[in-house]
């Protein structure tokens, strides 16, 4: 969390696209500007100096009033997946409040999808985060590709944590809300536990998605 | 909750996400000349608050009616005037509205000009919002950069210096051990050197003992006899001369021109001091043989006097040639466990050193004493004395003030060796031009 000021009634919460490079994680946020309506939401900023590759993020924030006076901020962020730019990523991670893994469901990936893993459970030990306790997704995407790794194989692997895995394909906005919605619901029921957001500010599950997830009548999936 | 959170997290220093509020964002020089431009033409008075409508920046025309509008300003805040004079525009940031941009001006008539400025003005501090936001958000995670990688570098730096620390000590702990196999090998050689030396000068004394007694036992045999047949002749002549009577022989001036009486006296005498050169001459070869102690077991109790002795008889050619005065003041002093051929080696070697002190008027004095747990052994000279900054090498191998050629600079070196392999000390004490003083500390040796 990266504020939380009672008095003012504001809430900031930070939620986080993390993966290997060029697994379509800035793609995911693209997608989701374009299919979620303006109200309600900042327009994207993408931090991607040319002359400078190693300060390199995205950032989408998201507004929700709550009943109370509670406002609640959600930026979600994309890290840089090149292993050299680690110290940003975990500039980026550290106060996170969920994340959302985005592999690269291509075989030739496996690899490399392995080895951001490894580096996210590091760095959120490094940042103070317990992986166990973190709102966690993990999203395979590229589905739209050949030589991907099957649906029934990812499911055998993680089918083993209670992860929720989807299945996508950003480039044409598959999957991309269904990844955030259930982010957001893990990340709800982790503040909700933490602070009442139902008992203390009237806010439900369904009307933290809704009024986040309005989605605009442009959805290609509508 | 807020603080907590915040002592939670004081380790991480680099946190993407920090709120930024529009007075974090827009600095005076960003939206000072804005203003500026905006009070020169139709509007009178301009002002960007915060979200809570705090005026952060204003100006109005001319200057001094800037206390007026910004009451009016703050009437309109708390939503007391408002009408066509008054244009508000707000300033968004991720979404929120973190500020807004008023406009006022005194001409109701110049309305219609106010939208599309409000709307010009409005979009300039957006960008100018946008870009200032990128550029702090930039800043910060560079900043949070540099400072990690400043850190990795202190922490490289830190293992840097251990290694090279590490380093250090093993090339010391190196130099150390090269140190003392130089040593020991310096030790190992002068030894050597030294046995070396000692077992030619024990070959030649021993050769010369040999060769030289023989031909001094037929003299000094010969000699005994010869002072027999001496004897036998003159109490023959003397029996003659007798009866013949002394005074009517014919044989008498020749008897006194023979100085035959003087002769007969004389023989003798020469037989005698004969006998007594022979004598030293077994004296000298007996100490040359006692000097190499070439019959000698190693490892007995050793008189030092003696060996002092020894020593002194052995030079006493260079002692009685240069007139030398020795004065000898023997303590009594318990004898010591080694090998005498050594002790008296270093004592010679310790004697010549002095004896090379100075030409004329040399006083060499000796004194044994007993003090504490050591017996000492003095050797003073008169002489030259020797320079300080030489005093801690004059025990070097090889160290020699003569000329090259002259002596190999072994002989303190060896009379080093000698003492302090039978746990001695040598310590001079020396005072340049008035002389030395070599003091041997010997270990007492248990009964």
């Amino acid at each position: 969390m990266i504020e939380y000021d009672e008095q003012g009634k504001k809430m900031v919460l930070k939620l986080v696209y993390y993966g290997p490079a060029m697994s379509g994680k800035t793609k995911n946020l693209l997608s989701l500007h374009d299919l979620i309506e303006k109200k309600g939401r900042g327009d994207l900023m993408m931090l991607d100096t040319a002359d400078d590759r190693t300060i390199y993020f995205d950032l989408l924030p998201f507004l929700i009033a709550c009943p109370s006076v509670l406002k609640i901020k959600i930026k979600v962020y994309t890290v840089p997946g090149q292993v050299k730019h680690d110290a940003t990523r975990k500039a980026v991670l550290s106060r996170a409040d969920g994340v959302a893994f985005i592999a690269d469901s291509r075989l030739a990936e496996m690899q490399n999808n392995a080895e951001s893993f490894e580096n996210l459970e590091k760095n959120l030990g490094f940042v103070g985060i317990d992986i166990e306790k973190i709102p966690l997704v993990i999203q395979f995407n590229k589905r739209d590709l050949k030589d991907i790794i099957p649906e029934e194989e990812v499911r055998e692997t993680w089918g083993k944590t209670d992860l929720p895995i989807l299945m996508a394909s950003a480039l044409f906005g598959k999957g991309v809300t269904e990844t955030f919605w259930a982010l957001l619901e893990r990340t709800y029921e982790a503040i909700d536990a933490r602070i009442g957001l139902n008992a203390n500010h009237g806010l439900t599950r369904e009307s933290f998605l809704s009024r986040i997830l309005s989605l605009s009548t442009s959805n290609p999936k509508s | 909750m807020h603080s907590k959170i915040n002592n939670e997290r004081t380790e991480i220093s680099a946190v993407v996400g920090r709120e930024l509020r529009l007075r974090d964002i827009l600095n005076t020089q960003d939206v000072g000349p804005l203003l500026q431009v905006l009070t020169s033409g139709i509007v009178q008075a301009a002002a960007v608050t915060d979200e809570k409508g705090s005026v952060l920046w204003a100006k109005s025309s001319p200057p001094d009616t800037e206390a007026v509008h910004l009451s009016i300003l703050e009437d309109i805040r708390q939503g007391k005037t408002s009408g066509p004079c008054w244009k508000v525009s707000p300033l968004q940031h991720e979404g929120e509205v973190i500020g807004f941009i008023l406009l006022y001006f005194h001409d109701a008539a110049n309305e219609h000009f106010l939208s599309p400025l409000l709307g010009t003005v409005s979009a300039c501090l957006s960008a100018l919002i946008l870009n200032n936001a990128k550029r702090i958000m930039t800043t910060e995670v560079h900043s949070a950069l540099v400072d990690s990688s400043f850190e990795e570098l202190l922490e490289s730096n830190r293992r840097l210096s251990a290694s090279e620390q590490r380093y250090r000590e093993l090339s010391e702990a190196l130099q150390s051990m090269v140190d003392e196999k130089t040593a020991e090998l310096k030790k190992t050689f002068s030894r050597m050197l030294k046995q070396e030396k000692l077992s030619s000068i024990g070959q030649l004394a021993a050769g010369m003992a040999h060769e030289i007694n023989n031909p001094v036992g037929f003299i000094s045999s010969n000699l005994n006899t010869f002072a027999k047949y001496m004897h036998n002749l003159r109490d023959m002549l003397m029996f003659y001369r007798g009866a013949q009577g002394a005074a009517s022989s014919e044989s008498e001036p020749l008897y006194s021109k023979l100085k035959i009486d003087f002769i007969l006296k004389d023989s003798i005498d020469l037989i005698q001091q004969s006998s007594h050169g022979v004598h030293r001459i077994k004296e000298i070869v007996s100490n040359l043989k006692d000097f190499s102690h070439i019959d000698d077991a190693r490892h007995i109790s050793v008189d030092l006097s003696a060996e002092l002795d020894k020593a002194l008889n052995v030079l006493s050619h260079k002692i009685s040639e240069r007139s030398v005065k020795v004065i000898r003041s023997y303590g009594s002093v318990p004898q010591i466990e080694g090998d005498p051929a050594d002790i008296s080696l270093a004592f010679l070697n310790i004697l010549v050193n002095a004896l090379d002190s100075r030409d004329r008027g040399l006083v060499i004095s000796i004194t044994t004493a007993i003090s504490g747990p050591g017996v000492f052994v003095t050797i003073s000279d008169n002489g030259c004395g020797i320079p300080a900054v030489i005093q801690d090498r004059i025990f070097e191998p090889f160290f020699s003030t003569h000329e090259t050629g002259k002596g190999m600079g072994m002989g303190l070196t060896v009379a080093y060796d000698i003492v302090s392999s039978l746990g001695g000390d040598i310590e001079v004490r020396s005072e340049d031009g008035k002389g030395t003083a070599f003091v041997i500390t010997f270990p007492i040796t248990k009964p």
